[in-house]
């Protein structure tokens, strides 16, 4: 069979005319491979821009929103009156900025594990709601049973809510993660293939130059530097991209997501400090001081993961004070305090000013630094926009300068 | 006129792909038939679980007489009147009647707060303000309180669970608190003599009431009490005789703390709850919409101050107070301000102690 084949190509017309097919069929192939490799690291950018972020960013703000809603909960029963219509306008606010966040993850999580998460969730946020609202009714009539339903609240809040949120971040932050790196990867298969195909040409080009005493062949030398031009757009377009990639993970995985940590720990801690108050249970007060202790922690480790150093200075200020403030709160030892005493740290306005400095210095931090990693996604975008145009046509014209440089070889056999 | 074959052939056709078309028409997909989440407080027990059975001991109630209070040392009084300068004693902040937090304000009221303040007053020798700083009432954790009562048990038990470091140490324990030997066994204390005598109740949502005289009368239903407490246990052991007499059986739940009960009653999860007629009066002056039923169950209990073992000159004091209260008519006025509108109360009981 080998020698029947030999013999259909014994003839130099006939092993041009398969020189001519061999480059051109690998010039079709890199061109396929090249354009959906770049189509491919495109989707995988586009996705990460258009859905990935926001869909991370809704994540937190579910988690951000749900735990500040526990805090709130709770201190709208033991403020003094007139504080209290504005602490349940913020617990509304907070339910309120929940669902819509809920609704955006739903409407970008069709199927899969975080659209479950995403459904569990929103079961749940009516009867959260209804508690907390029944527990203020009876609260405001001084009836304890109200404390039951803020107590069943903060548990369904704490037990389920949070970390069916916080699973849904960690889901949603590791696919962002995970497409943007993949977006970055060297286009392996494409870089073989054409490496393989330059090979060819060389060879066609040595075969040429033997059998028509021409040391190059215009044609096949085009179509070699437009396969190198093409190889080499799409080697610098991917590793650009690459550099903006891989930024924006790591400001996301070393900046945002302990910032991220620390706005959801303050939001519980508030939340602690309160539940001591209204249903203490064994447990809180060290709660309290390791939640607080991990705070230092995380807006250290976002300081040194890069964070922009003015804002991690201010949350750090602001985490000192609120420390100092509670401090008599969270240490063992000494007298107990009295009700009053405890009351005037955990909802004083020094206190409360405090933990609410933190929380919007971290909330404006987290947007700074998110909105920066987005925009680097979006630069890794950009630089692969119309690579895949730009590799097609390269291979076109290769094709094209194929045949310009062939056909005449071929004709004059004819 | 016939039609000429190459149009039939082609309207054939047509009609083919019409019907084949119609037959693989998507269906919508069903709708998912979902209900609502159910959500059950923390702990909640269903169906509830018998507690652990206790030693038998002499009778936990009979406490240390305040005549003999002369004869000992008083190190404890001392610590507390010029050391100190502090009593704290640890309340409930959730027991309407007994004791009851304004949570804006701080102020707690109730029967026991009346018991405490008479204490404090002679304590120090004068009457306090209610934000004197030397009466300490502390809230204490749900499940946790008798934790906070400085024994040689409890400094045991908080070596061996450190999150019990966070309670502080309570000169003494007034919430309700049977009087029981278990609880003499597993933390060391020392009971006051009683000051209340409770009896056990039941409790349904208005509507539900008729044809409801007993438990019995509760077959199928759900029956809330607090976990690990007598009325559960007896809630468990009534079931289990209706089981053996093949009569459609109660369903015994239970929750960490029994004013849960209410909020289950509430929403519609429990069918009733069975717990002292105290607390239940309490809870239906909270909601008018809950009936205390006429049934009393047939045992009785007792309720006392909670020490620690080792603070016996503080316990004769305060048998002391509460003798005088006695005597001067003040435990009974304020036992009537408090549970007045209860009825079928049983009377304050008398003092018994161990020595003369």
């Amino acid at each position: 069979m080998l020698a029947g084949v030999a013999g259909r190509f014994e003839r130099t017309e006939q092993r041009l005319v398969a020189v001519t097919a061999v480059l051109a069929a690998a010039l079709v192939l890199l061109g396929f491979l090249g354009q959906s490799a770049v189509r491919d690291r495109e989707a995988l950018l586009d996705d990460a821009v258009h859905r990935g972020n926001t869909l991370t960013g809704a994540a937190l703000d579910v988690y951000r929103a749900l735990a500040d809603a526990d805090a709130t909960s709770l201190n709208a029963v033991v403020v003094e009156p007139h504080r209290v219509s504005a602490e349940r306008k913020r617990f509304r606010e907070d339910l309120f900025d929940a669902a819509d966040a809920l609704r955006v993850a739903a409407s970008l999580t069709p199927a899969g594990p975080s659209a479950d998460r995403v459904r569990d969730l929103a079961d749940r946020l009516p009867e959260y709601s209804r508690l907390v609202e029944s527990g203020w009714r009876h609260s405001a009539v001084s009836q304890p049973v109200g404390t039951s339903y803020l107590a069943q609240a903060s548990h369904l809040v704490r037990g389920d809510l949070l970390r069916l949120a916080g699973e849904l971040h960690r889901e949603q932050a590791a696919a962002l993660t995970e497409a943007q790196s993949a977006a970055g990867r060297p286009p392996w298969e494409v870089f073989a293939v054409g490496a393989a195909t330059l090979v060819l040409f060389v060879l066609a080009q040595r075969y040429l130059a033997r059998r028509t005493r021409r040391r190059f062949n215009r044609g096949l030398v085009l179509s070699t530097a437009l396969v190198l031009a093409s190889l080499v757009t799409v080697g610098i377009s991917v590793t650009v991209a690459a550099g903006h990639a891989g930024a924006s993970v790591r400001e996301f995985d070393t900046v945002v997501a302990p910032l991220a940590k620390a706005r959801n720990l303050a939001r519980e801690a508030d939340g602690d400090e309160v539940r001591i108050l209204v249903f203490p249970k064994v447990g809180d007060v060290a709660s309290l001081r390791d939640g607080l202790a991990a705070l230092d922690e995380q807006v250290s480790a976002a300081g040194s993961g890069g964070g922009d150093r003015q804002r991690i200075d201010r949350a750090a200020t602001a985490l000192l004070s609120w420390r100092a403030a509670v401090r008599p709160l969270i240490e063992p030892g000494g007298a107990p305090l009295t009700y009053q005493q405890m009351s005037g740290l955990v909802i004083g306005t020094d206190q409360a000013a405090h933990a609410q400095q933190f929380d919007e210095v971290l909330t404006d931090a987290i947007t700074w630094h998110s909105t920066h990693a987005a925009t680097s996604t979006a630069t890794a975008r950009g630089a692969l926009t119309n690579i895949d145009a730009v590799f097609v046509v390269c291979a076109t014209l290769a094709l094209l300068s194929l045949g310009w440089g062939l056909w005449p070889r071929i004709r004059e056999y004819y | 006129m016939r039609t000429p074959a190459p149009v039939r052939a082609v309207l054939l056709a047509l009609t083919a792909v019409l019907v084949a078309a119609g037959c693989g028409a998507v269906e919508p997909a069903p709708r998912p038939n979902r209900s609502a989440p159910v959500i059950w407080p923390e702990g909640y027990t269903e169906p509830a679980v018998h507690s652990p059975p206790v030693r038998a001991c002499p009778d936990p109630g009979r406490s240390l007489s305040p005549a003999g209070l002369e004869q000992v040392r008083t190190p404890t009084l001392n610590r507390i009147r010029n050391e100190d300068k502090r009593f704290v004693v640890g309340v409930s902040q959730t027991a309407p009647l007994f004791s009851r937090r304004d949570l804006a304000t701080g102020e707690l009221v109730g029967f026991e707060v009346d018991i405490v303040r008479r204490i404090a007053r002679e304590l120090f020798g004068e009457p306090l303000q209610p934000d004197d700083s030397r009466l300490r009432l502390v809230t204490m954790p749900t499940g946790s309180r008798l934790f906070a009562v400085d024994t040689a048990k409890n400094r045991e038990a908080r070596k061996q669970r450190p999150e019990l470091g966070e309670l502080p140490n309570l000169d003494m324990v007034i919430a309700d608190v049977s009087i029981t030997c278990g609880r003499v066994d597993t933390y060391g204390l020392r009971y006051s003599a009683p000051y209340l005598t409770t009896t056990t109740g039941l409790m349904v949502r208005t509507g539900d009431h008729h044809g409801v005289n007993s438990p019995d009368d509760l077959g199928g239903r759900k029956i809330c009490s607090g976990t690990a407490t007598t009325n559960s246990d007896e809630m468990i052991e009534f079931r289990d005789r209706q089981r053996a007499a093949g009569k459609s059986e109660v369903v015994p739940v239970s929750v960490n703390d029994t004013s849960e009960c209410l909020m289950l009653l509430q929403r519609g999860l429990v069918d009733a709850i069975y717990t002292d007629v105290l607390i239940l009066e309490g809870f239906r002056l909270q909601d008018p919409t809950t009936v205390l039923l006429d049934y009393r169950a047939p045992s009785t209990g007792e309720a006392g101050i909670a020490f620690s073992d080792e603070d016996q000159d503080l316990v004769r004091f305060v048998n002391g107070v509460l003798d005088r209260m006695r005597a001067d008519g003040s435990l009974a006025a304020a036992y009537e301000k408090w549970f007045g509108t209860v009825p079928g109360r049983k009377p304050i009981p008398a003092s018994r102690y161990l020595d003369p």
